[in-house]
């Protein structure tokens, strides 16, 4: 079979390269502000999911780690280490917190993790540094200059970077980790913990331990790690849902129009081609079939650049803007195919619609 | 039936009928602004025939070319193509009969400009249901049978006006039609091309034996066509005595022309304009028009 749909749109190169740039820059637009957005969810849920503990204990109505405050009474952490089924139970305490860095402020989320003691709780030493030392992410060292070795400071207290690494990143701040005696001096409220992680010796117990755990820490909730994760998770992109949502409605507009446009043009001056295909016997299926075929084709074309160029452009804006944090997942990846397809279709309408009233006696006319 | 088709069919005999048309009107607009472009025509042509309309500019002779080929519902009558009614057929089925049973060769040519030579021949018979290579090798033989074996890959822009019309002729004939229709063939080329299509439309009705109407103002069509009808305000009348217009080259009939002594010779003008303009150069138009 001729593929008149593919020469078609290749014969005016000009057109075909701005449909197609139109296409791919609506498809990097839609795949990049959704990756930004799965990119915040994933790594929250990644941070909180990589603490210690199957359960967490909050203060009711705490929604997440930086956009609502969890106090707890400390004490109650050792009653819950003397459940029936726990393993170990350990405090997290945390702080956005302005820290100077030679004349210049920088503000990181400043984090603290202990065991309880009297828990079988361990210290994981990735979130325990020593006194005096920090521990911090790679995209907050990227952004201030730090490396290992570096001070900060805040008021008399020095904090000395001990470690880089990807600790937390979810685009408004990142975590970094202190020893527990350097939080409590520096930042704690006494006997005042925010959170408790609650690791299960009996996992079958998981739910005893949870109503048991509220009882004991007064005005409490608490949580599966997974279901505090996914909380957390909506929270940080909660505000965030529904610009994406009109970013993504502007690129498929834009996307759409560029389509239709090119679509529609090149059916006006290929009006006389369609006239002959009738003529000479193209049924209407074969000629709506060649106008589908070719905003198909360069909706596919665009597809592909933009899912390609949206891989280069994340990873290259991760580097000029380190707390830029994506996450492409195959399912976005397949709504933005159906997205192309349904812009394909759509964009077809109007073209079809004209050729099913060209007049094949057109043909006759010089 | 006009009495030039009378004498021709009482000397015709019996051949095959490809194109039958009976009682053929088409009728345009409606109340006082309709305009009846073909009005009662009766035609028959039989196979390996080959019958030129002519007529004066707006007479009606696309418009019935349209209606035979399956184009255009007719108001009223019938058209037959190989013994099938076509004006009681679907807009479907007429789809059918102009990619199966009709050839079509157009004045400018209508190829696709984005296909090639092949590609252009190709697509008709992708479209009668032959595809793949079998296809291509089908549209390279026809178009090598037409003196066109060098140009295979040529786009239409860049082939002569001769040549764009061989591929229009090779695609008329890919799905083997039996009658093949055209539009002023020999209209958009000149004088060298215009014979050898005329020639190979020749060739198309005695050599293969299929059937060509043709309409056209050109003088050799005349010449080789087994019937000349000549059709006014919608009908075929009689034809009087034909003249080539010296200016535009139309032929005329000497009857309604507008006519102009030079030189102890008449001379037979399609418009006023024309005669105008051979009027202010008479001596080298004179020159160029064959002595009737």
């Amino acid at each position: 079979m001729v593929p008149i749909a593919r020469k078609n749109i290749l014969s005016d190169r000009a057109k075909f390269l701005v449909a197609l740039g139109g296409v791919t820059l609506s498809i990097v637009l839609i795949i990049v502000v959704q990756s930004l957005y799965e990119g915040v969810r994933h790594e929250t849920g990644r941070f909180v999911r990589g603490l210690p503990g199957d359960l967490w204990v909050t203060e009711r109505g705490t929604t997440d780690l930086v956009f609502s405050n969890s106090r707890l009474p400390e004490d109650a952490g050792t009653d819950i280490g003397a459940l029936e089924g726990v393993g170990g139970v350990h405090t997290l305490s945390g702080r956005l917190i302005s820290l100077q860095v030679g004349d210049s402020e920088v503000r990181t989320y400043i984090m603290a993790l202990q065991p309880v003691p009297g828990t079988a709780a361990a210290s994981p030493a990735e979130f325990t540094p020593a006194g005096g030392e920090i521990i911090i992410d790679r995209a907050f060292a990227q952004e201030s200059d730090l490396d290992v070795g570096d001070a900060l400071a805040f008021g008399d207290h020095r904090f000395t970077v001990s470690e880089v690494r990807h600790v937390g990143n979810v685009l408004i701040t990142q975590f970094a980790f202190i020893s527990a005696d350097d939080f409590r001096e520096v930042f704690g409220i006494p006997n005042t913990v925010n959170f408790f992680l609650v690791s299960l010796e009996d996992p079958s117990r998981a739910s005893q331990v949870m109503a048991e755990s509220q009882r004991l820490a007064p005005d409490s909730a608490v949580f599966t790690t997974g279901g505090f994760a996914d909380l957390a998770s909506d929270t940080a992109t909660g505000d965030f849902l529904p610009i994406i949502r009109v970013i993504t409605v502007i690129a498929f507009i834009v996307g759409l129009a560029v389509l239709s446009l090119t679509i529609y043009s090149a059916t006006i001056e290929r009006a006389r081609d369609y006239a002959v295909l009738k003529a000479i016997g193209a049924s209407p299926l074969v000629l709506y079939r060649l106008v589908l075929s070719q905003s198909l084709l360069i909706a596919s074309l665009g597809f592909g650049a933009g899912v390609g160029l949206a891989f280069v452009f994340n990873s290259a804006a991760e580097e000029v803007v380190p707390q830029f944090i994506t996450y492409i997942r195959w399912q976005d990846v397949s709504f933005v195919l159906v997205v192309t397809a349904v812009m394909s279709f759509v964009a077809s309408y109007l073209p079809l619609h004209r050729v099913a009233r060209i007049d094949p006696a057109a043909v006759f006319r010089a | 039936m006009h009495k030039a088709q009378r004498d021709y069919h009482a000397s015709l005999g019996d051949g095959e009928l490809v194109l039958e048309a009976r009682g053929l009107s088409k009728v345009f607009g409606s109340g006082a602004a309709a305009v009846r472009a073909v009005d009662g025509v009766d035609l028959d042509v039989r196979r390996g025939e080959i019958v030129l309309i002519m007529g004066p500019s707006g007479s009606g002779k696309t418009t019935l070319l349209t209606l035979i080929g399956g184009m255009l519902k007719p108001t009223a009558g019938s058209v037959h193509v190989n013994g099938c009614d076509i004006s009681a057929m679907s807009a479907s089925a007429l789809t059918r009969v102009r990619r199966h049973y009709v050839g079509f060769i157009f004045q400018s040519f209508n190829l696709l400009e984005s296909l090639n030579a092949e590609e252009n021949v190709e697509v008709a018979l992708n479209l009668g249901g032959k595809g793949g290579r079998g296809a291509a090798a089908r549209a390279g033989q026809l178009l090598t049978e037409l003196g066109m074996a060098h140009r295979l890959r040529f786009k239409p822009n860049d082939l002569s006006g001769g040549e764009k019309q061989r591929v229009s002729i090779a695609r008329a004939l890919a799905n083997d039609p039996q009658l093949i229709l055209a539009d002023e063939p020999t209209a958009n080329l000149d004088s060298k091309h215009g014979q050898e299509v005329v020639l190979l439309l020749r060739d198309i009705a005695k050599k293969q034996g299929r059937t060509v109407v043709i309409v056209s103002h050109d003088h050799r069509i005349r010449e080789m066509a087994d019937r000349v009808l000549w059709l006014e305000d919608g009908r075929f009348t009689d034809i009087g005595r034909l003249e080539r217009d010296p200016v535009c080259g139309v032929t005329v009939e000497v009857e309604t022309a507008h006519p102009l002594e030079y030189r102890a010779h008449i001379y037979y003008f399609c418009s006023k304009g024309c005669r105008r303009e051979f009027q202010d150069d008479p001596q080298r138009l004179a020159s160029e028009a064959p002595a009737e």
